[in-house]
């Protein structure tokens, strides 16, 4: 028995654009296209998602990414990662997913919602390009999640 | 150290929380000298908080670390108790302990799942690449899982009456900012079972591995030592609050029913000039004869019982098995699981009383005194916080003895005698160093830090000979 869909907001709201995964999942926990959906706020991916991992249907991971052009919304999902990372406190989207089926068994299938970000200052807001950004990477997270 | 002395430096040592080196030093005779644990990471929020307003200081305090800082929000919010010259209001108190309780077993957890259980699946000579948590969730997915179960149930508890899993305000001074509702706390006791079922798994696993693993219980640090922590009038653990209770290493009572609060009347304190760690003695027996440990292992030493059934039933087993007063520091892992046992089982119990939604979470007070100590059980150990604050409440002074400091001394010598029973100056070998680094893994030590880079930076450690010429190295 899976619980559904996982949406995951990665980011410190109180470090500028690495804010946008947060933003985004404050947006999602009122979007009737995502209700039912299990929204979470996570200052990093840590081992400890991987139970809630482990019983959702599908998870979508949505993430600042640096180096990207600012306000860019892409969609990819990612497989377990090949290696084994020692462990850290902290892992990327390849890394949970690959620790979840490895405890768990099982893993659903993960996608990663990226924002392109333009800096991750220290006390900074979201920039202008991330704010305008972030309607479409909710609908970024609905479209997975209506095919899915 | 040249010409009579060689070194081999262990930099960083791994699967810990924080940043800290190991020096090994070989004599003439290349035989291991002498050894030391060194803490070289500085946080400075001793100074950085003067000036702060005294109602700050929970929360200011709780960033000095990502992995306790339920721990350090706790001891604050008693020394601003007693600057406030207030009690909270009892079902205040009991949150406290929840939440405090929920700390231990999320930290509890991590080290002995996370970071411990690697050596313990796979043993101290395996390659490095496989000892972490996801060779355990490879090997052992039951293992693995149980540690994520019960590190998930100590965060969920804490963000449940946080706010947030980490650095949550809701402990202030006077109390806690919001009551507990029925449907939180239902939620927390849904999920009991389940963590129970784990630690329970976790207890049987570790005993299943124990006999392997019979020449380090006997040589990872097993100095005798006295045990300080805090315990309730009743003889049972104490947390949250409680006296002062301390024994030698055969058990012999010290000190009883002991006010911690003027913690500089009965330690003593010892500045190491290679180390931002200070070492602490219990300054009735001197200095070195005063060391004492904290943490797990000191407070089942010091405590009758744990104080509730099951933990209480294992504990005597333990203590059948181990003695009454366990001096070798490997069996801070045993006594870590027989605490999250006790943790869950208490939690539980306080959250079965209706009462804890009683609404009246706060005592609301001026400043009313210049000095404040609040003290407190964070899972590594006894936790004090002193304070001193001027007629406006503005933070003047302020001096933090934590569990890894009172720890400091008996961990140099636990790597010293694991150096010396393990290392050997002709070679280098990955099982000999992890046993170094595991003696000092079994503290669990948290350097007061919160950023952390475990598993990701390098480590390199050479074996010079007392001439300087390099013997061997070894890298990761």
């Amino acid at each position: 028995m899976y619980s559904g869909v996982l949406v995951v907001g990665v980011g410190n709201p109180l470090r500028g654009d690495d804010g946008a995964g947060p933003a985004v999942a404050a947006l999602a926990g009122d979007d009737p296209r995502l209700a039912g959906a299990t929204v979470r706020r996570a200052v990093q991916l840590t081992p400890e998602l991987a139970a809630d991992v482990a019983n959702a249907s599908v998870v979508v991971v949505v993430d600042a990414r640096f180096g990207d052009e600012p306000g860019a919304v892409d969609v990819a999902r990612v497989a377990p990662a090949a290696g084994r990372p020692a462990l850290s406190h902290h892992l990327d989207a390849g890394a949970l997913a690959a620790l979840t089926a490895l405890a768990y068994g099982r893993v659903p299938p993960v996608y990663v919602v990226g924002i392109g970000a333009s800096g991750f200052a220290a006390g900074a807001p979201l920039s202008d390009d991330v704010r305008a950004a972030l309607p479409a990477a909710l609908d970024a997270v609905a479209a997975i999640v209506a095919e899915c | 150290m040249h010409g009579q002395h060689a070194d081999i430096v262990i930099d960083p040592v791994t699967r810990i929380e924080g940043h800290s080196k190991i020096t090994i030093t070989l004599g003439d005779d290349g035989a291991v000298a002498g050894a030391r644990f060194h803490v070289t990471q500085f946080r400075g929020f001793e100074r950085i908080c003067v000036g702060r307003p005294m109602h700050e200081m929970p929360a200011i305090m709780s960033r000095i670390c990502g992995i306790c800082p339920v721990s350090h929000i706790i001891a604050s919010s008693k020394a601003c108790d007693e600057i406030m010259a207030v009690s909270p209001p009892p079902v205040a108190v009991e949150l406290r302990r929840v939440m405090n309780l929920a700390q231990v077993v999320q930290s509890h957890s991590l080290s002995f799942f996370h970071l411990s259980s690697p050596d313990l699946l796979f043993g101290f000579d395996a390659p490095p690449g496989e000892r972490h948590l996801f060779g355990v969730a490879a090997a052992a997915p039951q293992l693995a899982s149980d540690g994520i179960a019960l590190r998930r149930f100590g965060q969920r508890v804490i963000e449940t009456l946080g706010g947030k899993r980490v650095h949550p305000g809701w402990v202030v001074p006077g109390g806690v900012s919001q009551p507990l509702e029925a449907d939180q706390r239902e939620a927390i006791l849904a999920e009991v079972p389940e963590a129970l079922d784990a630690v329970r798994r976790g207890l049987e696993w570790y005993r299943s591995r124990l006999a392997g693993f019979a020449e380090e219980a006997e040589a990872l640090g097993t100095s005798p030592t006295l045990s300080m922590g805090l315990v309730h009038e009743t003889g049972n653990a104490a947390y949250s609050d409680g006296d002062l209770r301390v024994v030698d290493a055969e058990g012999t009572l010290l000190a009883d029913r002991t006010d911690p609060k003027p913690y500089w009347e009965y330690l003593g304190e010892v500045v190491q000039p290679d180390s931002f760690l200070k070492s602490t003695y219990w300054r009735a027996l001197g200095y070195p004869e005063g060391t004492y440990r904290v943490g797990p292992l000191a407070r089942l030493n010091v405590v009758d019982r744990l104080g509730s059934p099951e933990a209480d039933e294992r504990l005597g087993e333990y203590r059948a098995r181990l003695g009454r007063t366990p001096q070798s520091s490997f069996h801070y892992h045993e006594a870590r699981l027989l605490e999250i046992l006790h943790a869950i089982t208490v939690i539980a119990e306080i959250l079965g009383d209706p009462g804890v939604l009683d609404h009246h979470v706060r005592s609301v007070a001026a400043v009313n005194r210049s000095e404040g100590v609040g003290v407190s059980e964070a899972p590594r150990g006894t936790l004090m916080h002193h304070y001193k604050v001027d007629d406006d409440g503005l933070v003047t002074w302020v001096n933090l003895v934590i569990a890894t400091g009172h720890n400091n001394e008996v961990m140099n010598r636990a790597v010293a005698e694991t150096a010396a029973r393990y290392v050997r100056a002709d070679r280098l070998t990955e099982g000999m160093l992890n046993r170094v680094e595991a003696a000092i893994r079994c503290f669990d030590p948290c350097l007061s830090c919160s950023t952390h880079a475990i598993g990701q930076m390098p480590l390199e450690i050479e074996l010079r000979s007392a001439a300087g010429d390099l013997l061997d190295t070894v890298a990761r």
